[in-house]
């Protein structure tokens, strides 16, 4: 694996050896190269030595880990004059790369350092050590780790040794990074723009309701900027109105002057605010009270056991407020640790002497910044040391029965390689505010705002089932009741008379009607034997056949129809029966005769017509026509007249058509009366013309 | 009566034409002719009815139910004591879903004929539409034992326990069916529903393969089966009866859905959401594929998309509770915070406990 490393290594010089012969070639600070511009070349070269001191002073100070102060940031502001003049020098290139990484402008480190090693692709082993650096920011451990072991492998100055500590350290947050850095913990971190600038920002606070932001901020300010163009620190508030942060607002004196002040913590209410500033180079915790909308001029916040050449810096209050955690370098190698003080006589400012947090907090780098979460039992605080994953990270640790617990990495994306320091937390654990020079910022050191996403939300599946197979197919078979055959019986009332066809007198006859459709008979009736009347319901819309049956008459049959009719209906049907019983005497009571004469008046033919039709349907019909009279007169005149009146009538018939052989005629006189002559009426009666069946 | 009192008007009517007709009958005649009168009309109205109520039919059969509504009441107002008219008239409204006219209707063939085994059936299923189970229940007693051999009265008692939670009921129920009809796999899948509920997994599966052994294409017994492997702990086993489901029926978007949801409890969200796509492609309409794909989205990341998909499952299902939840969840990440309160404030409406704890523990800054 070593060697493949090695390879890999190789094949990067070579290419960027490669790279240079095409494209660029390393331009050195010599006058040959500068003919033209010698003084450009001397004020160059005096500013290359100007930043090389400020470099030394720096890397010592890395090396010591002690306050790089702004040695890098001079540097740079020498190195960068030099670079105008000749930006295609390998070693001012790794020079300002060198330098950047130690600013808050470290991320663009690896635009010189890649300029560099283009430039000269056999630098000093130190390069592997920054470009490991570099690596490490791009988040190419991996790479980071191959390029720190070649420097392992290729340095052997006194400062390669001085800076194994380092190196150890180094391995070891590459090894454990890609575990955090895979894993980002559940939480956006955001720019918080409206408070930032081009310049630092850092140091934020907030009241526990998260709605006032304290900030410090190097941006240029009223005061005048130093030797090399920076501002001294001011301290800023920024209020969450309407959803938003407002844009931050310079708090002035007392607070801000022009010395470099830092507001470090600030308690929960917002009512006091710690902070330090630089005194001949010396700083000192201070606080300052609100009273009412004036910041009170800065008191020392301890007494002066506590207060000491070296620096006491970030402090942050504690919830029962009886101690101050703060950040010390007082110690003997130097380095910043997280040291605390508590409240002997509240009356007199008294307090205990400062002592460290204990080994499991501070480490043998820097630790930057603390914060106690309103709990009084958890620390926030930013270190160098324990498993960060480059830079400053921010950690937690919390107090259990007296001994801090190990401190735990906040995770990415809250920590990155660059610096991500301070921490503020809102009492509802929601947001939290931090400052980190990572890119894609604004400049410098920015304000970020952390919102935790809290536990994981887990997003809901609905499955579905069919359970019921009814769900599938709906039961919705509704069986009808059935069709009806339509019934309507529409009756006629079928009524008549059954009577006698020459004498017109009722006859009791049996009636029997049959439908015709069907052969069913619907009715078998007798017509009253006094009135010959009958009177019956026959359903309508058929066709009947009627029947009509009387011993001596003949069988009468007819054929006739019943409309259909929605409403009431009648039918009037009256039945005439013809007589042809032998023996039968009928009385032709419609036959009359002038007076005394044997003529036939013409009131006669309307009944004698019936007789030639019975005649004529019944052909084997004989009669006898009889004359009859009254017993008044002779009986000779009667005897002759009745003779001539019988004869008279035959006449007529066989005038009608009727065989004369069918017919007989013979006067009676008054020898046959059929009632008395002894009064008008019965003679009248007994005045007659008759004819009786002989034969038939 | 309204009948009656036709007929006597409409008597009085034509004995006056009748006299005027024919004044020389004599009293009787005149009583009789005035009778047949009344017969004839009284013929005529039950005619016009009986027509109208085989236009009814006519109608009914063409589905056509309100035409055939007014034809069945056309007949009753001919003839209000025609029972079939007021059964076909319930059936008719039964089939408009109007629930309420058409017990009535029922009710009313029942006054007249307290044993009518359909009118009592079919009330009782207007009562189970309804929602007025234990009126219901009473309903299917009594056609059951009108006519104890059917087998509808005793399925129906037997789905009403279901949805009634009372599972060994239902057990009893369906199993009563299966009594009478061995070759029927509804009554196998039902009873392994019931049993499913009751948390008797092996039953449920045994009756669910039962069915299937009766009629292998059942998409939805083959679903069921996959449903109760997944409660069993077999997701595998699930996704082969899902599947199976879906070679019977290639449009069954319910087993397309299910075999997602294994597939993403697997953490196989690609494929739980071509599942999903699937489902979607079978029925457009369905919600909560479309929640389901949201879902999926969500667990890769993909909030906006995931967003689109929980919108279109509110869209179609406005009351939706679980899509609030998950579109308040998406919102969020989606950096959409008044969105994601909005929308968990609704849940919370709706009764979503998550929508509620979501929103109290998020939206009160």
């Amino acid at each position: 694996m070593i060697k493949l490393e090695r390879v890999h290594i190789l094949i990067l010089a070579f290419l960027f050896s490669f790279s240079q012969n095409l494209h660029a070639q390393n331009v050195d600070f010599k006058s040959s190269n500068f003919k033209e511009d010698k003084d450009g070349l001397k004020t160059a070269l005096d500013e290359i030595k100007l930043g090389d001191e400020f470099l030394e002073l720096g890397n010592q100070a890395v090396i010591d880990v002690n306050d790089v102060k702004d040695y890098f940031i001079r540097a740079l502001f020498h190195y960068e004059k030099a670079q105008k003049f000749n930006p295609k020098n390998a070693e001012l290139n790794y020079k300002i790369g060198n330098a950047l990484l130690y600013t808050n402008r470290k991320y663009e480190a690896k635009k010189y350092m890649d300029v560099s090693i283009q430039l000269n692709p056999d630098p000093d082993p130190m390069f592997y050590y920054y470009y490991a650096q570099v690596m490490q920011q791009e988040l190419e451990y991996k790479k980071s780790l191959e390029y720190i072991d070649k420097f392992i492998d290729e340095a052997k100055s006194k400062r390669a040794e001085e800076m194994k500590k380092f190196t150890t350290k180094f391995k070891k947050e590459c090894n454990a990074a890609p575990d955090i850095v895979d894993k980002p913990i559940r939480a956006w971190v955001d720019n918080l723009e409206v408070v930032n600038s081009t310049e630092d920002e850092y140091s934020p606070c907030v009241t526990a309701d998260g709605e006032f932001l304290i900030l410090t901020s190097k941006r240029p300010n009223a005061h005048a900027a130093d030797d090399i163009g920076k501002f001294d620190g001011d301290i800023y508030s920024s209020s969450f109105e309407n959803g938003a942060w407002t844009a931050p607002k310079n708090l002035g004196a007392p607070l801000s002057t022009d010395a470099d002040e830092t507001a470090s913590g600030l308690s929960y209410d917002g009512q006091r605010l710690l902070l330090f500033s630089y005194k001949e180079s010396n700083a000192n915790v201070m606080e300052s009270k609100l009273e009412g909308m004036d910041w009170s001029d800065p008191a020392l916040k301890f007494s002066s056991n506590i207060n000491s050449e070296a620096n006491e810096t970030y402090a942050s209050y504690e919830p029962a407020d009886i101690k101050v955690f703060y950040i010390y370098d007082g110690k003997l190698n130097g380095d910043k640790d997280i040291f605390f003080s508590g409240i002997m006589d509240k009356s007199r400012n008294t307090w205990g002497k400062g002592q460290s947090v204990g080994s499991q907090v501070n480490t043998k780098f820097n630790e930057g910044s603390v914060f106690m979460h309103p709990d009084g039992r958890t620390m926030y605080f930013s270190s160098q040391g324990h498993n960060s994953i480059g830079g400053y990270d921010i950690f937690k640790a919390e107090l259990v029965q007296g001994i801090w617990t190990n401190p735990v990495n906040l995770g990415y994306p809250i920590n990155t390689p660059y610096d991500d320091q301070f921490f503020a937390f809102t009492a509802n654990e929601k947001y939290a505010y931090i400052a980190s020079n990572r890119p894609g910022g604004k400049g410098g050191m920015d304000i970020y705002q952390v919102t935790f996403w809290g536990p994981e939300k887990q997003v809901i599946y609905d499955s579905e089932d069919q359970l019921l197979a009814s769900q599938v197919n709906p039961i919705r078979s509704t069986p009808l009741e059935k069709e009806v055959a339509i019934d309507k019986k529409s009756l006629t009332v079928f009524k008549g008379k059954v009577i006698d066809y020459i004498t017109k007198k009722p006859i009791q006859a049996q009636l029997v009607i049959t439908d015709n459709s069907t052969g069913e008979i619907i009715s078998d009736v007798k017509s009253n034997s006094a009135t010959g009347k009958f009177l019956l319901s026959l359903p309508s819309g058929r066709n009947y056949g009627i029947s009509v049956n009387k011993e001596g008459y003949l069988f009468h049959s007819e054929n006739f129809n019943l409309p259909e009719l929605s409403e009431y209906n009648l039918v009037n049907k009256d039945v005439e029966m013809k007589n042809i019983a032998v023996g039968s005497k009928i009385a032709l009571r419609n036959v009359f005769y002038a007076t005394g004469k044997a003529d036939l008046t013409s009131d006669s033919y309307s009944e004698l017509k019936r007789l030639v039709d019975l005649l004529n349907v019944v052909p084997r019909l004989k009669i006898e026509l009889s004359g009859h009279t009254d017993n008044t007169g002779s009986e000779g005149l009667n005897q002759k007249l009745s003779q001539e009146r019988a004869e008279s009538v035959k006449s007529y018939l066989v005038g009608q058509g009727i065989s004369a052989d069918r017919l007989t005629a013979k006067g009676y006189g008054s020898s046959r009366p059929i009632d008395s002559n002894n009064s008008s009426e019965g003679r009248q009666n007994n005045r007659r013309t008759e004819y009786e069946i002989t034969a038939n | 009566m309204k009948i009656t009192i036709t007929i006597i008007a409409l008597l009085s009517f034509c004995a006056l034409n009748a006299q005027e007709a024919d004044s020389s009958l004599t009293d009787v005649e005149k009583a009789f002719r005035d009778s047949i009168a009344a017969l004839n009309l009284e013929s005529d109205i039950l005619a016009k009815s009986q027509e109208s109520y085989n236009k009814g039919i006519e109608s009914y059969n063409a589905g056509q139910f309100d035409a055939a509504i007014g034809h069945f009441s056309d007949a009753l107002s001919l003839n209000p004591v025609m029972l079939q008219s007021y059964y076909n008239r319930g059936a008719s409204y039964y089939a408009k879903e109007q629930y309420d006219a058409a017990i009535n209707d029922f009710s009313k063939v029942l006054e007249m004929d307290e044993s009518h085994y359909n009118a009592l059936f079919q009330r009782g299923m207007c009562r189970y539409s309804s929602g007025s189970m234990e009126e219901a229940i009473g309903d299917f007693m009594e056609a059951n034992m009108a006519n104890p051999g059917q087998e509808g009265p005793v399925y129906q008692l037997g789905t009403i326990y279901f949805l009634l939670q009372k599972y060994d009921e239902s057990i009893t129920y369906f199993s009563n069916c299966i009594k009478l009809n061995p070759k029927k796999p509804d009554y196998f899948n039902d009873r392994g529903s019931a049993y499913r509920m009751k948390k008797d997994y092996v039953n449920a599966a045994k009756d669910y393969e039962q069915a299937l052994a009766i009629n292998d294409n059942l998409a939805y017994v083959k679903n069921n089966l996959g449903s109760v492997k997944k409660l069993m702990g077999d997701q595998n086993a699930a996704l082969v009866s899902y599947d199976y489901a879906t070679l019977s029926d290639g449009d069954y978007y319910i087993a397309f859905n299910n075999k997602g949801v294994v597939l993403c409890e697997q953490g196989k969200y690609e494929e739980g959401m071509k599942s999903f796509d699937r489902a979607i492609a079978g029925n457009k309409s369905y919600a909560i594929s479309y929640n389901n794909r949201g879902a999926a989205k969500f667990k890769m990341e993909y909030y906006k998309e995931a967003v689109k998909d929980f919108n279109q499952a509110i869209l179609l299902d406005p009351n939706y509770v679980n899509a609030y939840v998950n579109r308040g969840i998406a919102r969020e990440m989606a950096r959409d915070q008044k969105g994601a309160c909005s929308d968990w404030k609704k849940a919370d409406e709706l009764g979503s406990n998550a929508g509620r704890k979501f929103y109290i523990n998020n939206c009160n800054d």
